[in-house]
């Protein structure tokens, strides 16, 4: 368990070259602590209960049980589960896609600085907006549009504006003054958009939003 | 009104050109068919039918040559504007030069036609008004016994509407004359069944090739390149803290680096492979030219050649110059001092390739990927490769059956 100062973080990834490198440079992050490593999807169940992080940085790409069943598995199993970093070579991946349809709570390419990785992981754990708004958009932009499905036409009116204002990071207080209403306002409405969707955080919200069209990859800020 | 809209439009008067284009195609034939008309004995018509006939039969021979089928394509497209693919490099086969030489007869039979009618129609036309406005004539136009008097003044004004209909008919000849050439070039120029089957393969073939390589970068180097980013970064991080963890990033930055390299050398190999439709394949013929360039690099190149290199069928004719040119590049990059011994010989049954040459003193004499892709060619060619060090000497061997291979 991590004090409330610091994050603690599990990295799960095939490569022992990139959980080394990795673990190195989060270590010396004054407010990150990496708690435990898995080198397979198949041990990340077993090493979260284990170490209990609060974040999960999950490569999806994984021989034997890859992010994405990893990431089903988890939020499946646990009642509080971690958040999930899905972390990945390339950005067009469609496994990105599934991963984050899948309930993981982001992205992050490997490449990424040292800062970004930081910010990521503070980002991701606090839960209060979409991280790395644009990639995602870019991310999406480059799927073929899929036919509009029923499950947004439910949204109210003021629930789609909400739900683009999500799309385009921006956190509930943030929502809050764009939209001239109270903060539990905005909870509620951010409460009923995941009943609706059938969504568990933010990032699959955004990601059914922009699969059924009712916010086009150009729209969103 | 639909007819009226496309006699307003210049593009359906292509045909008019195109038509030029026949008739001058028939001109160098008309030698030909002047000597079958004058032999002919027996009637006037008998002699112009022989002349027709002789006409065609020399138009359908031109038809058979192997540029007909390009020129024809060419002109249908740049004078008529047909949207037809132009044919590949191969030499046409033989139904499709029948169905050119039938093209080409078409053409100029349809030439002839259009532009005969279209110039009587205009004529006629054009005569009425002329007549009338000098002045008027008795029996002015004849026609098969049937006369008609021009007056002069208001009478015969009627002549201006006559020519005004017959500019409008030469219109609508012109236009029916275009989308009947255009009706009819596709399916005789066109693409045939095997050479549409041909040309989706070799799509495919370039398609497949190309998600090859995108999954071989995704796969190799950029996984590598990125493990290379992370311990670079770790590195910085802790070379004052810990020193000695930062040489060992530092040596798994130069471990998967080389091993970068390594896979874009082979990424690099299937980049060149890639099976192009515009560059000229070469093949065994041009083996001197080959050499020739060896020895402009520098190398000391023996060259010996037997067999009839022309007749050997051209998928091995071109695997057997990839051969020698990669044996050579080889011996130039890695190889020592002294000639690299080429030899060729193509006998009945086989080809065999041999391209020895002396190995450097010290260095690397492994890890050549070229070879790799070489082989697997050979192989579906049934033959087989062999390269390797041989006491002092690197020998590649290549041997190819011909039978089977053709």
């Amino acid at each position: 368990m991590s004090t409330p100062e610091t994050l603690s973080v599990l990295i799960a990834d095939d490569e022992p070259l990139v959980r080394a490198g990795l673990r190195a440079l989060l270590d010396r992050q004054p407010d990150l602590t990496v708690v435990g490593e898995a080198a397979d999807g198949a041990e990340v169940l077993d090493r979260i209960v284990a170490t209990q992080p609060d974040v999960v940085l999950m490569d999806v790409r994984m021989p034997g049980t890859d992010g994405i069943t990893a990431t089903r598995q988890v939020l499946a199993t646990l009642a509080a589960p971690p958040k999930i970093l899905v972390i990945t070579t390339f950005d067009n991946d469609d496994y990105v896609h599934e991963a984050l349809l899948a309930g993981a709570n982001g992205f992050l390419l490997k490449r990424a600085r040292k800062e970004e990785i930081a910010h990521a992981i503070r980002t991701v754990a606090a839960g209060e907006s979409l991280l790395f708004p644009g990639a995602v958009r870019r991310l999406l932009a480059a799927r073929p549009p899929a036919p509009a499905t029923r499950v947004t036409s439910s949204l109210t009116r003021r629930e789609t504006e909400v739900l683009r204002l999500i799309a385009a990071g921006l956190s509930n207080p943030d929502i809050a003054a764009e939209l001239f209403i109270s903060l539990e306002t905005v909870k509620t409405h951010v409460g009923n958009i995941f009943t609706k969707l059938d969504a568990a955080n933010r990032a699959q919200a955004v990601v059914i939003a922009y699969e059924s069209g009712l916010v086009t990859p150009g729209e969103a800020r | 009104m639909a007819v009226l809209r496309s006699l307003s439009r210049p593009g359906e008067y292509r045909g008019l050109p195109y038509a030029v284009a026949g008739v001058v195609l028939t001109v160098p034939a008309t030698p030909f068919a002047l000597i079958v008309g004058v032999s002919v004995r027996g009637t006037t018509e008998l002699r112009m039918l022989g002349f027709l006939v002789g006409l065609g039969v020399a138009m359908g021979l031109f038809g058979l040559l192997a540029p007909a089928r390009r020129l024809s394509v060419w002109l249908a497209n740049d004078v008529l504007g047909a949207r037809i693919p132009p044919p590949g490099p191969a030499r046409p086969a033989w139904p499709d030069r029948l169905r050119s030489a039938l093209w080409l007869v078409v053409h100029g039979a349809l030439g002839w036609l259009l532009l005969g009618l279209a110039g009587m129609t205009l004529l006629t036309g054009l005569a009425g008004p002329l007549i009338w406005f000098s002045g008027g004539e008795r029996d002015a136009i004849a026609f098969y016994g049937w006369k008609l008097n021009i007056e002069d003044g208001w009478a015969g004004s009627w002549t201006l509407v006559l020519g005004l209909v017959t500019l409008l008919l030469v219109a609508v000849f012109c236009v029916g004359g275009t989308r009947l050439f255009r009706l009819l070039a596709p399916p005789l120029l066109g693409p045939s069944a095997d050479e549409r089957a041909a040309e989706a393969e070799q799509r495919a073939a370039v398609l497949a090739q190309r998600n090859r390589l995108a999954r071989e970068l995704h796969d190799s180097i950029g996984h590598t390149l990125t493990t290379s980013t992370i311990q670079a970064a770790a590195a910085a991080e802790l070379i004052e803290a810990d020193p000695q963890q930062a040489r060992r990033a530092l040596g798994t930055i130069e471990e998967s680096s080389r091993s970068a390299l390594e896979d874009l050398d082979h990424v690099l190999g299937l980049l060149r492979e890639e099976p192009s439709a515009k560059a000229p394949q070469r093949t065994l013929t041009e083996i001197d030219v080959l050499a020739g360039r060896a020895r402009d690099a520098g190398a000391e190149v023996d060259l010996a050649v037997t067999g009839p290199l022309g007749e050997l069928p051209a998928t091995v004719s071109r695997e057997g110059y990839r051969i020698v040119q990669e044996g050579l590049t080889n011996a130039l990059r890695h190889g020592g001092d002294g000639p690299v011994v080429v030899v060729v010989a193509a006998a009945a049954a086989a080809l065999r390739i041999e391209v020895v040459n002396p190995l450097p003193g010290t260095g690397p004499r492994s890890g050549r990927r070229g070879l790799t892709g070489l082989a697997e060619r050979v192989e579906a060619l049934r033959g087989a490769l062999h390269a390797g060090p041989e006491g002092e000497l690197w020998r590649l061997t290549a041997d190819i059956p011909l039978r089977q291979a053709r």
